[in-house]
């Protein structure tokens, strides 16, 4: 990946963005657990967490996560690491969130279907 | 009181060193400023070198870096430092000679802000309007004296520091973007929207910290950010 | 061009010196220097501005209160106003068609400083603001002006560095930390270079050039307690007495009435135009007494006298009674804080004391140097010839305080300086472009004609004089301090024949005690000893320049005020001294009371 093409303002629109709604997301998600009287076991937990409204809340927290990370650790990457190699972290950093998002995928597929 | 100076000297020495100097209240002969002692301490040391013009703090010439805080010597009290005073360059740029840095890269990120206005072409016969309101817009960038000692305390600079512009040139920057009389404001905004130039800043706030005007750079940037953030 | 007594004499110093060749030479980088800079890189030509310190530390950068111009925002107001205010302030003694040229300029050249992004303070409809100043009267010295355009306290601040800002979108080229050391004549005589020292590896250079423009500033470091900036050592002066060009009426120094008592720092004049009131020990307003129309806001040279005798009669406050009150207390916070935030941050800095809770302990500081190099109102150098005719001495230009038009006369008015500047920067730079235009059209009609060789011998020798390896006991810092005393209980505030003369004998010990001082440092990066020395021959020239300036004048005008002889003496002294510095020679020049567009004002009694 070369350095030029890196952004500046969209990369840091999307960690207010997600910051944002990690932000309305967590304490929402909290209360819904503390409120969820029979959620005591991880396979309740998913299962109540999976039902059809939560479904896409939680899936976008999911991609905003990885999203806020992305940003962090590109950061991370261009402060740290030596300059000559930067170009080489930011493609494996690049590969990382595609194994990431393949993962997350067949995940996905096996919890929906 | 007791100092402890970094001293290097590039004809004689391979890398800088410490050196130990005592200083008696009564030789101060009434100043009051870390400048004064300096100036003493010259007097019995003529090769001990730091720059020094206005002795006001509005020059800028005299920053260094002092019990670890960065600060101008002319406008910090003695009475405010815990002795032995260890007193060092300014941290991130090249040394010179003792206390003197070479700040051609802090110039050159300064330029690069393009600090300048560029206004709509004037006429001879009138001032360009601002309304009160619009000029305390610049209140708190315009007073920077370019003395260095925000951009050298900050670890994003420390980090990049050929690439991020760093806290003093994005308040430049920040200065000629809100300014009412600016045409230019896009294109200063498309030209400072850079992962590197800009978006280095972390808001770890040792600028603000270090500032001696008591300027707040970090935030200058956050707005800067935010004007970035809207242009597009 | 390399002769072996250098060599022998400076086994140190690169031999191989290097030169570059420019359109023209700037010689210093505050206000009046980067203003012309502008002008002349703006035309296109080959320019290099050379200063000893990077140009924002310049002591432009420390003006406070503002800068003149009846630009008639607040009040109605014309530059014909301004222009008595400033003949009436320079107590006479100004050239009535200098100080008329720049008060004409003013508005135009304020706007011009706005235009280039100046930030000045606003009014509600959006124009700028424009304070009231000491000696600054509407219709000819009746009611109080508002002709000081402000940026806050800060006016200086907000100049340099807009001029700087302008310099680097235009690309003009700087040999910042250079320091320059003298004048360079060709064979014939006329100005061909300058000698310049680079400070960071202590290697010299020659930098030619036919067009030279001398912007150095002032040598307030000649007086102890001073407002001035360290770097304030006259450099521009020396080296011009030292090519045997003349000085113009050094005796006049400006001690600025309200100096942070026993530190110096400014305090500006805006704050007695923003409503600041001094005080003595018994809490009297006591300037009612010294000047009951105008009060606080007198002339400075009179607002200096009155302290000082208030102190002198017992009525100075503090333990030792020897300092005045300048009281704000009366103001409201918010007036201070938007007004004049940079003097409340100096006095708290340096006082601990905030203005809106306490009054401010001042005494009169030196502060402004009236005198300097002699030129007409378009920046050219000039000299008296054998018949006494003034004669423009060729390729040589200064501007700024080093400068002496004479637009301040006796004594400046506030807000005057800023405006100097920039007017006589913009207008020898227009000078200079003129006649570089005018000679590459000679130039092409004569090719080939040969560049004549610099003479380097003098300045050589004083470089050699300085690495000189005997060890002494006596120091450059002694000396100076001894100088510096000398002029404060010689030549201060008041002066007499007795106290002059016997700083006139301190003086001839000083020489040459610094003829005979050798330095400890002779390294070659940031020699700041070195430096030191070069300054010091430099302050010392002024020093002399004064002081014999001072006790041939047996009069007292504007801010030359001597004990022995309290009277103005229009009859005999409406003249401009010069001083040369071989032999000490004195001679006199007419003031000029020929305005071009006004009638001229003829010299009374000086009251406010």
């Amino acid at each position: 990946m070369q350095l030029h093409r890196l952004s500046g303002n969209r990369a840091f629109r999307w960690q207010r963005i997600s910051a944002f709604y990690l932000l309305l997301y967590t304490p929402l998600l909290a209360l819904w657990i503390t409120l969820t009287p029979h959620a005591t076991t991880a396979d309740n937990l998913i299962a109540s967490l999976t039902t059809t409204w939560w479904v896409i809340p939680n899936l976008l927290a999911l991609l905003l996560v990885i999203t806020h990370a992305w940003v962090g650790l590109r950061d991370i990457t261009l402060d740290y690491t030596p300059r000559q190699r930067t170009p080489l972290w930011l493609e494996a950093l690049r590969w990382l969130l595609i194994a990431v998002m393949l993962n997350l995928a067949l995940l996905l597929y096996w919890i929906l279907l | 009181m007791e100092f402890i100076i970094s001293r290097y000297n590039p004809e004689t020495d391979t890398a800088p060193h410490d050196r130990h100097y005592r200083l008696h209240q009564q030789e101060l002969d009434g100043g009051t400023m870390l400048l004064d002692a300096l100036l003493k301490l010259r007097e019995q040391d003529p090769t001990l070198a730091f720059r020094s013009s206005c002795q006001e703090g509005v020059c800028g010439s005299d920053g260094m870096n002092v019990n670890g805080q960065n600060c101008l010597s002319c406008i910090t009290p003695l009475a405010s430092l815990k002795s032995p005073i260890v007193i060092k360059p300014l941290p991130g740029l090249p040394i010179i000679k003792d206390l003197i840095v070479d700040m051609t890269l802090f110039y050159k990120h300064y330029a690069e802000a393009q600090p300048f206005l560029q206004a709509k072409p004037p006429s001879e016969a009138h001032e360009h309007l601002q309304t009160p309101a619009e000029r305390a817009q610049l209140d708190g960038l315009y007073e920077c004296v370019l003395c260095a000692c925000c951009t050298t305390s900050c670890p994003s600079f420390w980090w990049n520091p050929d690439q991020f512009l760093g806290p003093a040139a994005l308040m430049a920057a920040q200065r000629f973007v809100i300014d009412s009389r600016d045409i230019q404001t896009r294109e200063r905004l498309q030209s400072l929207d850079d992962p590197m130039k800009t978006f280095r800043c972390r808001h770890i706030q040792n600028c603000t910290a270090a500032c001696p005007k008591g300027l707040n750079p970090s935030r200058a940037i956050q707005a800067l950010k935010a004007s970035i953030a809207k242009e597009h | 061009m390399m002769d072996t007594a250098m060599k022998h004499a400076s086994p140190l110093t690169d031999l191989k010196l290097d030169t570059h060749t420019f359109d023209a030479l700037i010689l210093g980088g505050g206000g009046a220097g980067l203003r012309s800079a502008l002008a002349l890189t703006l035309a296109g030509h080959q320019v290099a501005v050379v200063s000893k310190v990077f140009p924002t530390r310049s002591h432009t950068v420390a003006a406070q209160g503002g800068i003149n111009a009846a630009l008639g925002n607040i009040t109605e107001d014309n530059w014909e106003w301004h222009m008595y205010d400033t003949i009436k302030g320079s107590d006479f003694l100004g050239d009535q068609d200098a100080i008329e040229f720049m008060c004409r300029e003013a508005a135009d050249i304020v706007r011009e400083l706005e235009h280039f992004g100046v930030p000045f303070s606003r009014l509600e409809n959006g124009k700028i603001y424009q304070r009231a100043f000491g000696g600054q009267n509407l219709n000819f010295g009746q009611e109080q002006a508002h002709r000081t355009c402000a940026a806050a306290d800060r006016t200086g601040h907000a100049i340099l560095h807009s001029l700087y800002q302008q310099n680097l979108h235009a690309g003009t080229r700087f040999f910042d930390e250079y320091y320059a050391l003298d004048l360079l004549k060709d064979t014939h005589g006329n100005i061909g270079g300058l000698m310049v020292m680079n400070i960071h590896d202590g290697r010299y250079h020659v930098l030619q050039s036919r067009h030279i423009l001398i912007a150095t500033g002032g040598a307030g470091q000649v007086f102890r307690n001073n407002t001035n900036a360290s770097i304030n050592t006259g450099d521009g002066l020396g080296m011009v007495l030292r090519a045997g060009l003349p000085l113009q009426d050094m005796e006049f120094w400006q001690f600025h009435p309200t100096g942070v008592a026993g530190k110096g720092m400014l305090i500006s004049e805006a704050v007695r135009g923003e409503g600041g009131v001094l005080k003595n020990s018994l809490g009297e307003d006591f300037m009612q007494r010294y000047a009951p129309h105008a009060k606080d806001l007198a002339s400075r040279d009179v607002v200096a006298r009155a302290i000082a005798i208030e102190v002198k009669e017992g009525r100075g406050c503090g333990p030792n009674k020897d300092y005045v009150l300048l009281d704000l207390t009366h103001l409201d916070d918010a007036t201070i804080k938007q007004r004049l935030p940079g003097i409340r941050d100096i006095s708290l800095t340096f006082l601990g004391v905030d203005p809106a809770v306490e009054p401010m302990p001042v005494f009169p500081t030196c502060h402004y140097m009236m005198g300097g190099i002699p030129t007409d109102i378009h920046g050219r150098v000039v000299t008296p010839d054998e018949n006494g005719e003034q004669q423009i001495v060729k390729g040589l230009y200064a501007v700024g305080e080093c400068a002496c038009v004479s637009v301040h006369g006796a004594n400046r008015l506030g807000g005057n300086s800023l405006l100097d500047i920039v007017v006589f920067g913009r207008e020898a730079a227009k000078t200079i472009s003129h006649e570089l235009h005018q000679n590459r059209r000679e130039k092409t009609q004569q090719a080939g004609s040969p560049e004549t060789a610099l003479c380097l011998d003098a300045v050589r020798q004083r470089i050699a004089r300085w690495q000189n390896p005997a060890p002494s006991t006596d120091t450059l810092a002694a000396i100076r301090k001894a100088l510096q005393h000398t002029m404060e209980m010689g030549c201060g505030v008041f002066r007499n024949q007795a106290s002059m003369q016997h700083a006139l004998q301190q003086l001839l010990l000083l020489q040459q005690r610094l003829e005979q001082v050798t330095l400890s440092d002779h390294s070659q990066v940031f020699n700041l000893q070195r430096l030191a020395a070069y300054e010091l021959e430099n302050l010392l020239a002024v020093a002399f320049a004064t002081v014999h300036s001072a006790l041939n004048r047996t009069e007292s005008r504007g801010a030359h005020s001597r004990v022995d002889y309290p009277q103005r003496d229009d009859s005999a002294w409406l003249r401009h001294t010069l001083y040369f510095s071989a032999g000490h020679r004195l001679d006199y020049k007419p003031v000029n009371l020929h305005p071009k567009h006004h009638a001229a004002f003829a010299p009374t009694a000086r009251t406010y």
